[in-house]
């Protein structure tokens, strides 16, 4: 069954196939909010509420073809509201820490790491992950956003305007100057595809 | 076109969604143009060193069960759903109770006539008495079904008459209001026309007195060129 027919028929009424939709999007939602999060933690918890809010709603949801742009704008959304929690809460974010540096761009310690301990080795999946993750926290939030959907979830950009209710002029221009910030960053910290590199 | 007019399309154009027409008009752009055509590679770049970051599985696995409910408050739902609103319960009861004590009453009700005197004893509960000896005749029975008969009649007559002289005065305080109300309403527009004729009178005058003004300048005027 598609995941369309699938969704036809849970906002039709009938939920028994649920759980074969969550565990269709679940791996999705789950990194696309680690992404936006940057952490495992957050990145679980919100893909539990997702799927809750998901169940709770997808009786309103009039059109099975939107379910996609629906659920990221879902996910997205609950990532929004928890940083802004997180902020009040006062944690000390990568932009407190950054005020401290040159041009506000923190040297990964994985990268620090690796140079210093072995300067020709190649990195693993999980240090790459958390060099790009700490560089994607670089960037504002809605650029931020912006690259993930199309990067990692591969997106249209109309589904993303659609997903976060942005023009579409403003989506394009949000990733042009996201991808701009973060050819900084990786100029910054000397990162190219080829250090990237890693043991399959 | 300028560089800053190029930045969609070059975003359109990395990711495969730009149209036809866009391409051709980028490419002719990039052609002429080093800034555009190395900006376009290092933002290829930039992409495919996002790319290196793979997909991670989650390490948790979500099942959405239905939530286990205690027979008590699923003895609860069903009783709410069985169960009208607490008003129309609270009505149905309270008719409920009427019914049971009149249903009480009346199987509990004594009619007696001794001595020339009609009694009646109610009760809800009836209690263990010695069964009366009293019987009566059949011209008593008439007597008494006559006698019924009469003081219904009176009753049903009076309650007529009752209501009656209240609908009178129910009637008479209508028109009453309704007189007063009109009478209102032609002081009112007695007033409205008087001053109407007031203001009437007052812009006819004045305009009496300009016309009678003019004629007498004119009049004056003719009267000094004839000198």
């Amino acid at each position: 069954m598609t995941d369309l027919e699938l969704t036809e028929r849970i906002i039709g009424g009938d939920r028994t196939g649920f759980n074969v939709l969550v565990k269709r999007w679940e791996k999705t939602i789950y990194n696309f909010a680690l992404r936006y999060m940057g952490n495992s933690e957050s990145a679980r918890d919100i893909t539990q509420k997702t799927f809750i809010r998901v169940y709770k709603n997808i009786h309103k949801l009039r059109d099975a073809k939107r379910f996609s742009s629906w659920i990221y704008q879902i996910a997205a959304n609950l990532c929004k509201d928890e940083l802004k929690s997180l902020a009040k809460r006062d944690f000390l974010s990568i932009d407190l820490i950054n005020e401290n540096n040159e041009n506000g761009h923190l040297m990964p310690d994985e990268l620090v790491e690796n140079s210093s301990n072995f300067p020709d080795a190649a990195m693993n999946q999980k240090q790459i992950g958390s060099i790009v993750q700490k560089a994607l926290q670089q960037l504002p939030e809605e650029q931020r956003v912006v690259i993930i959907m199309k990067e990692y979830q591969g997106l249209k950009f109309k589904e993303i305007a659609a997903a976060l209710g942005e023009p579409l002029n403003t989506v394009k221009s949000r990733m042009y100057y996201g991808l701009n910030g973060l050819r900084k960053v990786f100029e910054k910290w000397q990162i190219t595809e080829e250090v990237l590199s890693y043991e399959m | 076109m300028k560089c800053d007019q190029m930045h969609p399309l070059m975003i359109d154009y990395l990711y495969d969604e730009i149209s036809d027409k866009n391409r051709g008009i980028l490419e002719s752009h990039l052609a002429t143009c080093e800034k555009c055509s190395a900006e376009i590679n290092t933002l290829k770049s930039t992409s495919k060193i996002l790319q290196k970051w793979e997909d991670v599985e989650p390490d948790f696995n979500l099942v959405m069960v239905s939530e286990k409910v205690s027979w008590f408050n699923n003895l609860k739902e069903k009783l709410n759903k069985a169960i009208p609103s607490p008003k129309r319960l609270a009505v149905g009861f309270a008719y409920g109770f009427a019914a049971l004590f009149l249903l009480l009453a009346i199987s509990n009700t004594e009619i007696s006539y001794q001595q020339g005197n009609f009694n009646m004893k109610m009760a809800l509960f009836s209690k263990k008495s010695q069964p009366e000896q009293s019987q009566l005749s059949s011209l008593q029975v008439q007597q008494l079904v006559e006698k019924l008969r009469q003081e219904n009649y009176y009753l049903v007559k009076t309650m007529i008459d009752q209501s009656e002289a209240k609908q009178r005065a129910e009637w008479a305080t209508t028109l009453t209001q309704f007189n007063q109300s009109l009478e209102q309403r032609r002081l009112q527009d007695l007033n409205l026309i008087g001053e109407g004729l007031v203001d009437f009178e007052r812009t006819t005058t004045n305009k009496i007195q300009r016309t009678d003004n003019s004629l007498n300048e004119l009049l004056r005027y003719i009267s000094s060129t004839q000198k």
